[in-house]
């Protein structure tokens, strides 16, 4: 194993768990989940000689997790939500919430790059904020300034979506 | 939407979507995984990275004209054609920085330059023409979009940008829907026209010329026989999965009287069904295809035209579609004598679909030219979701012919517009006398079908102003003055065409356009389109097109974009603009 594989080695077992927990939150199924995140591992890993060092390579791989999970879904978005398996949760499932909820996820998957990796990884993921924005490669303080302007962003968006109704 | 409601969602999101602990494998399963890829990769990846020598001597054998002292330092600047030509635009076009490492003795690492065998057919630009000398512009149908769904496969899974004799922009245009209105009564074509200043150089007009179909009602279609003639040769082995799903959504459309044959040629050609209409037998057979053996391409398409008229339907729908990764590497494979055959059986009413496929190995020059010359189209399959855009969604267009050897002939009045200049259909070009001469073959439109076309026009009274645009200095003519001035109208469109079927003469129809018609959405989206392709092939004629400004502007006219296209489209050119940084 050379030293570019070692690195990869470390990251994987370092992170797996964490991207994870966010690409599940997006994909829906473990199966895709861990696809998602091979595949974006290897992308990394084809131009590992680029990074400047294990913080940036791991930046990146958050980055690209992310797209690669909403690029997923896009291209099944015709099979409907086939591909999903959440656990069904003891609380009532009433139409309204679903319907927002769906109409949240597409509000996510269209904000630009910078603002849906801060949902994510910051809201979504199992991670502290002080977690997330190490992993993606910012301060703290950034990180919530993202989110906050992503918030904003999204629920302007979702009220576009209530007055169309 | 309130904060507090926001919040809510979102919790609701984190907590209830969050992976059970038992949905995973373990680390150390995925681990291996990963590993095992990785060595894939690495067998596949940088192949063998080529000695300076290497590449001195491919550019001698390709470039004889160059001076011995001369090549080394050329070869930084080679225009894209001998870059084309000497088949390393992969690593020259992603990364121009790159080249220079090549004449290093030592690989940079992570930048070893991959080989490819893929192949384009290099086309040139169109430079404006001035319209005293020439008012005439004539160019063939094509509705092709096999370049665009190539375009994704590199940007969006490859990470790299296209090398720009692959962008063709008349199939990047071509490959969007627009909403131009339908032909009334039993017009077979109806043009719609729209104008704005070009993106690139606001003095420039872009003028659009769009061509809409009659939509056609599917049941009233003519019975359709179906060769499918497919490449089941081993380098089709990792698109196999998806040939065989596009073809089963096929056949799930076929309607009674349709027929279906399935002629596979890998390790031999051998016909699996002969003019069946039994959907169910032909999901089975669909269902048992695999890959194998290598190619005898051109005694596969033999065998496919001998069905296709043993079983042809007088008056109906007979096709070939043949599914192909370009590589005919065994038997009657010179291009010449394949396109001979193919040419040969233009009259006898079968067409030919080509959807190529596959990557590394994937030949668009031949693929392209066979659709071309065998009165069909060529398409590109990258994914599930393109095999079914072509087979099942566009299926009424790009599989019943309405209309063949369509030509357009725009004639410019002298008195509005200086000079002009075609976007794409390079491949398609034609003299302006070969517009009436039936002997001349050109492409196919089929029902419900859109075609778009763009010129940049230099309007007469801005003429002083964009003296350095590249418009070919002529000599004042002596004899001709502008006839029709005071004539407000701005240009004449002709269409010309045949039946899809029998030797019947052509067809010939005029539209005039007043003046400078106004914007609409189709045209907003096609400009953003346009632009995106001029950067792509970083167009001579468009240095200050780019991609980022293009990206902004297609997002500004997504439209109601029912199939998802443009959006797509919106994140290619993200990623592109990315790239190209």
């Amino acid at each position: 194993m050379d030293e570019i594989e070692m690195r990869f080695q470390r990251l994987c077992r370092e992170e797996l768990s964490y991207l994870r927990g966010g690409v599940f939150r997006i994909v829906g199924n473990a199966a895709d989940t861990d696809d998602v995140i091979q595949e974006a591992l290897l992308r990394a890993f084809r131009r590992a000689g680029s990074f400047r060092g294990d913080a940036d390579l791991r930046s990146w791989v958050y980055r690209i997790a992310v797209n690669c999970a909403f690029d997923l879904l896009r291209e099944r978005k015709r099979e409907a939500e086939a591909g999903r398996q959440y656990a069904e949760t003891a609380s009532e499932k009433d139409e309204k919430t679903e319907k927002r909820l769906a109409e949240l996820e597409k509000a996510v998957s269209e904000l630009p790059e910078l603002y849906r990796e801060a949902i994510v990884w910051g809201c979504l993921a199992d991670l502290s904020g002080s977690e997330a924005a190490a992993r993606l490669g910012c301060s703290e303080n950034t990180l919530y300034q993202r989110v906050f302007k992503a918030r904003q962003m999204l629920k302007k968006a979702m009220t576009q979506k209530e007055v169309a109704r | 939407m309130n904060d507090m409601l926001l919040d809510g969602l979102l919790t609701q999101w984190k907590t209830e979507r969050a992976p059970r602990p038992g949905d995973f494998s373990s680390n150390a399963s995925f681990e291996r995984r990963f590993f095992t890829a990785v060595r894939i990769e690495k067998q596949k990846r940088p192949r063998k990275a080529p000695r300076p020598s290497d590449l001195v001597n491919l550019i001698r054998k390709l470039r004889p004209a160059f001076e011995p002292s001369e090549r080394v330092c050329a070869s930084f600047s080679l225009p894209p054609a001998a870059m084309a030509a000497s088949r390393i635009h992969c690593c020259c076009s992603a990364a121009p920085g790159l080249i220079g490492g090549l004449f290093d003795d030592a690989p940079v690492p992570g930048s070893a330059p991959v080989f490819d065998t893929e192949e384009y057919k290099t086309v040139g630009e169109r430079p404006f023409v001035a319209v005293t000398t020439n008012p005439l512009s004539t160019f063939g149908a094509d509705v092709d979009s096999a370049m665009y769904a190539n375009l994704r496969r590199m940007v969006l899974k490859e990470d790299r940008l296209p090398p720009p004799e692959a962008v063709r922009l008349e199939e990047l245009i071509n490959y969007f829907g627009y909403d131009y209105p339908q032909p009334e009564g039993k017009a077979v074509m109806r043009p719609h026209f729209a104008s704005g200043a070009a993106p690139w150089a606001p003095e420039r007009r872009l003028l659009l010329i769009g061509v809409q179909t009659p939509v056609p009602d599917r049941e009233k279609l003519p019975a359709s026989h179906y060769v499918f003639l497919i490449d089941n040769s081993g380098s089709m082995d990792d698109v196999f999965p998806m040939v065989r799903e596009a073809m089963t959504a096929l056949a799930g459309n076929l309607r009674s009287g349709d027929k279906v044959s399935i002629v596979t040629y890998g390790g031999d050609v051998r016909v699996l069904l002969e003019g069946c209409s039994d959907v169910s037998t032909v999901c089975e057979v669909i269902a048992k295809l695999e890959a194998e053996g290598c190619t005898p391409g051109g005694e596969g398409i033999q065998k496919a035209y001998a069905l296709a008229e043993k079983h042809f339907i007088p008056g109906g729908n007979n096709r070939i579609v043949l599914i192909t990764d370009g590589d005919f590497n065994v038997g009657a494979s010179s291009e010449a004598e394949l396109v001979e055959m193919v040419k040969a059986k233009r009259d006898t009413g079968i067409y030919l679909t080509v959807a190529g496929c596959g990557m590394g190995n994937y030949k668009d020059n031949k693929i392209k030219m066979l659709a071309n010359k065998g009165n069909g189209n060529a398409f590109y399959l990258d994914s599930m979701r393109e095999a079914k855009r072509v087979f099942v969604h566009g299926m009424t267009g790009n599989m019943y012919a309405l209309a063949r050897d369509v030509k357009f002939q725009v004639e410019f009045n002298p008195a509005q517009v200086f000079a002009y200049r075609l976007l794409g259909y390079e491949l398609r070009d034609m003299t302006d006398r070969d517009f009436s001469d039936d002997k001349k073959e050109s492409g196919t439109v089929g029902q419900g079908q859109q075609l778009t076309a763009l010129y940049e026009i230099i309007p007469a009274d801005a003429a002083a102003s964009v003296k350095n645009a590249a418009v070919p200095k002529m000599p004042p003519l002596k004899y001709q003055t502008a006839s029709a001035s005071g004539s407000e109208e701005l240009l004449t469109f002709r269409i010309r065409w045949r039946e899809p079927q029998g030797k019947k003469a052509a067809r010939e129809e005029a539209f005039s356009v007043p003046g400078l018609p106004p914007e609409d959405e189709n045209w907003n989206w096609a400009a953003a389109v346009a632009e995106a392709g001029l950067a792509l092939r970083s167009s001579a004629f468009a240095p200050a097109a780019s991609l980022k400004h293009a990206a902004k502007q297609a997002q500004q006219h997504l439209g109601e974009d029912p199939s998802g296209d443009r959006a797509e489209f919106l994140l290619l050119l993200r990623r592109a603009a990315e790239l190209s940084r």
